[in-house]
């Protein structure tokens, strides 16, 4: 539907929008594609939430099994994380939101 | 004596059928074991197989033993032959089993004796006996001949061992007089009865059993170490979901042992592989171990795995491409939560600039502004909402004076993405004028500087619109000021049941008919039929008022603006550039209804008032806006308050005497109600932009304004009162206009008006 260029743009945009600290995209076996983290960073957050990822897959499919998990959002303190996985890959913003 | 005999008989019994002799022992347990002492050495049957003997050699041979000792016992035979010796000598050895022999012997043929142990011991004693004799017997069987020439004479001792008692049962005496006297004998005589019913009766029978007992032989095998890996699957109500559809692909997780055997990168595959296609994976009770497991291995192993599994294909992002949609407007509303909050009429959350508004009035709020780089520097000329959706705007971007023409820009912009457009299409021309479509509300039509219209369908984002009126013949030669989708009643089968009416500086408004494989989603082409050219303008504009006659080059003047009548659709209004209002019909193409005059300048919009009837709004370049009423040919009232040219103007949806219109250097709102000579809010721009266009939003108290360096911005009214009614602004109407003295000239009914309209405040 929409060209790898206009995806390109958005990421882009996404990455330069307002509070936005970082943007991972790993695929469904964790290896980070595309980041604009520290490697460091990049590999830990990789790690973690693509778990995350499973265990939220799972309970919304347990739950429903017509559903499936669009996002996932974690608010803490001082910034959010969302989460939007797709079929075979997993996209990671890390964000401070204004209205915190 | 006897015993020996016994002993010896046994020994040959025992060799040969050694276990028939413990079998009728046991089989009649009552009787004293007749020792049937069969010389006949009881050979095995044999087992042929194959044409092959393969009766299981017996350790010892029986013929050879029995030939060994009958002869060393008949013959006594001091035969120095160290077999006897050893006979012997192993005599008394026979009941002292030693412990050694019983192993081998057991080995033998006594594994079915295993049950009667009493009898047994001698039995087996003796068979040991007899095998080891017979061993030595062989042994020694060889080593005889060479040693023949030196016979000793050995000495041979017979003794007598003890005797063994088998089965003892030992008869009682009773005494007569023994109380039991009468019991006893009755015992003895059913017994001695039963001993007699027994030879040919039925219930009793004699048999007796024989088992065979083959050799046995032990033997050792060693075998690799089994490996046994344990697998699980678990199956959840998603992967049971999944199978019904036939969609399963579950795959059994190997659980395994962290065994040695195991490849650590194998392992490390299958659990990534496990992990990752998250539910139809079954974990099981592992889930936590592996989970832990790949947060250990991943970082590490991540360049392992991706060699091993398959070389990874390049990133397309395509594939993500919904993700990223929807992850952009997530982070938009993160940010803009509150904007947007207040945008739909929400509480927003207290955040942490609040901010005391005390204001009691009115108060405008800029929310925020859509603009984005591809809009940068370009004049918002025109903004028209969506019907069906009424959080997408359309803008369109262009110049409004010839000697600035750029390519053109229309932008979709919505409420959750406000950094970037969800559409846009460039267009040769500088964009005049937007519109959405009723009937089919992704189409948009787009008017430009070339005169050209255009329909784009929204749903796809690429430039080349729809249907455009590049070659149509009825196509305008000058820009399009203003575009608006009619439903009309179907003329044919075919027809739309709506047409784009379209009004343009050549003179015409022209009525547009999309006709010809008319389906939602594709059209093939667009019949122009220029139907009747609904209003030739001008032609024989012979008003009172409004001379337009005074060229008789041009016989046509440029319209500006029209306004559909919202209660009448085929009643319309239409602004000249002479400054002159003009009311048709769309059955009367040559003649105006009505001519309204009392601008100066032309006529930039018009607006009928939602709620009221009969009452419209004109803004023109004369700095004012004038508000008429069907009836009267000189405005009610006249809105002035800058000196500026009022762009846009537009009525409040909710409130009959609220309007916002927009000058050049500011944004301005006016209630009638409350004060007709100056607006009661004022948004002043700044020195970089102008307003040029306005709208209130359809679905929240908000008014965006279109700035001229690419941004709409996006006012919040604040502390609106409360809406008032039509009458009231009939009544003001009536107020002013009963103020106004009638028919004055020219001037200074201007003037009045230019007094009234300004007001007009520009906060829609």
């Amino acid at each position: 539907m929409t060209s790898q260029n206009e995806v390109d743009d958005m990421i882009k945009r996404i990455q330069a929008s307002k509070g936005v600290q970082g943007l991972i995209i790993i695929d469904s076996d964790g290896i980070p594609i595309r980041t604009s983290m520290d490697n460091d960073t990049t590999l830990h957050y990789a790690a973690l939430i693509s778990q995350l990822t499973i265990h939220a897959k799972r309970v919304v499919r347990e739950l429903d099994s017509s559903q499936e998990l669009e996002q996932l959002r974690l608010r803490s303190h001082k910034h959010e994380i969302i989460v939007a996985p797709e079929s075979k890959y997993i996209m990671i913003v890390v964000q401070v939101p204004e209205a915190l | 004596m006897t015993s020996t005999l016994r002993s010896a008989a046994s020994v040959r019994t025992g060799v040969s059928g050694g276990g028939r002799s413990a079998g009728q022992v046991s089989g009649a347990a009552r009787k004293t074991a007749p020792v049937v002492a069969t010389r006949s050495v009881r050979t095995l049957p044999k087992l042929i197989e194959n044409n092959q003997d393969v009766t299981p050699k017996r350790l010892i041979d029986p013929e050879l033993f029995y030939n060994k000792v009958k002869d060393s016992f008949l013959t006594q035979d001091a035969s120095s032959t160290p077999s006897e010796a050893a006979y012997s000598s192993a005599q008394p050895q026979v009941f002292s089993a030693t412990k050694s022999m019983i192993g081998l012997s057991h080995g033998g043929a006594l594994n079915s004796h295993g049950t009667d142990a009493e009898s047994f011991p001698s039995e087996q004693e003796t068979d040991q006996l007899a095998q080891s004799i017979a061993i030595h017997g062989t042994e020694r069987e060889h080593s005889l001949i060479p040693l023949e020439d030196e016979i000793i004479q050995p000495l041979l001792t017979l003794t007598e061992t003890d005797t063994i008692f088998i089965l003892s049962l030992d008869s009682s005496i009773v005494a007569n007089d023994s109380k039991d006297l009468e019991l006893i004998k009755q015992e003895n005589e059913r017994y001695v009865e039963l001993c007699k019913s027994k030879q040919g009766s039925d219930v009793f029978n004699d048999r007796g059993m024989n088992t065979f007992n083959s050799s046995v032989k032990n033997k050792e095998v060693q075998c690799e170490r089994l490996i046994s890996q344990s697998r699980e699957a678990y199956a959840s109500t998603a992967d049971m979901y999944d199978s019904e559809r036939g969609q399963s692909n579950t795959n059994l997780v190997k659980s395994t042992q962290k065994t040695q055997t195991i490849d650590d990168g194998l392992m490390r595959v299958d659990q990534t592989r496990s992990s990752s296609s998250g539910v139809e994976k079954s974990h099981g009770t592992r889930l936590s171990d592996q989970s832990m497991d790949e947060t250990m291995r991943k970082p590490s192993a991540t360049n392992s795995t991706s060699d091993e599994t398959k070389v990874p294909e390049p990133f397309d992002s395509s594939k993500i491409a919904s993700c990223v949609f929807i992850m952009e407007r997530v982070l938009n509303l993160n940010t803009n939560q509150t904007k947007q909050a207040i945008y739909r009429g929400l509480t927003p959350l207290a955040g942490k600039d609040a901010k005391e508004v005390n204001f009691t009035g009115l108060a405008l709020d800029k929310l925020f502004a859509y603009s984005a780089e591809v809009t940068s520097n370009k004049n918002v000329s025109a903004l028209g909402w969506n019907r069906k959706n009424p959080d997408l705007l359309a803008a369109g971007y262009g110049p409004f004076e010839y000697n600035d023409q750029r390519d053109g820009l229309v932008c979709c912009w919505c409420l959750k993405n406000q950094e970037f457009p969800e559409r846009f299409f460039h267009t040769p021309a500088g964009v005049t004028a937007v519109a959405f479509s009723v009937k089919f509300p992704s189409l948009l039509a787009v008017g430009l500087f070339d005169g050209t219209v255009n329909v784009y369908d929204v749903q796809t984002n690429g430039d080349k619109p729809l249907l455009d009126t590049e070659e149509s013949l009825g196509k305008h030669t000058a820009p399009v000021w203003h575009l608006y989708w009619v439903e009309v009643e179907k003329g044919r089968d075919d027809d739309t049941g709506e047409v784009l009416m379209s009004i343009s500086t050549d003179g015409r408004v022209t009525q547009w008919l999309l006709r010809k494989g008319f389906e939602s989603n594709d059209y093939m082409k667009l019949k122009r039929i220029l139907s009747k050219q609904t209003v030739q303008k001008r032609e024989n504009g012979k008003d009172t008022k409004g001379s337009k006659s005074e060229n008789l080059l041009f016989r046509t003047s440029g319209g500006l603006c029209f306004d559909v009548c919202p209660d009448d659709k085929t009643i319309y209004l239409c602004g000249t550039e002479e400054g002159l209002i003009h009311r048709c019909s769309v059955s009367y193409n040559e003649q105006y209804l009505d001519t309204y005059s009392g601008h100066t300048g032309p006529v930039y919009r018009i607006a009928w008032c939602p709620l009221a009837k009969g009452v419209f709004l004109s803004s023109s370049a004369d700095w004012t806006v004038s508000l008429w009423t069907v009836d009267r040919f000189q405005p009610c009232i006249t809105f002035a308050s800058r000196k500026k040219p009022v762009f846009d103007i537009c009525w409040s949806p909710k409130s009959a005497t609220i309007f916002c219109c927009a000058n050049e250097e500011a944004v301005e709102v006016w209630d009638l109600s409350k004060n007709t000579l100056e607006p009661i809010n004022v948004i002043l721009a700044t020195q970089q932009y102008i307003f040029t266009s306005i709208t209130y939003a359809p679905n929240s108290e908000c008014v965006l304004a279109g700035t001229s360096n690419g941004s709409v911005m996006v006012y919040h009214i604040e502390n609106l009162p409360a809406p008032t009614s039509e009458s009231e602004l009939l009544d003001i109407i009536e107020q002013q206009t009963n103020n106004i003295p009638p028919l004055e000239d020219t001037s200074s009914s201007v003037a009045s008006h230019a007094a009234a309209k300004e007001p007009v405040v520009a906060n829609k």
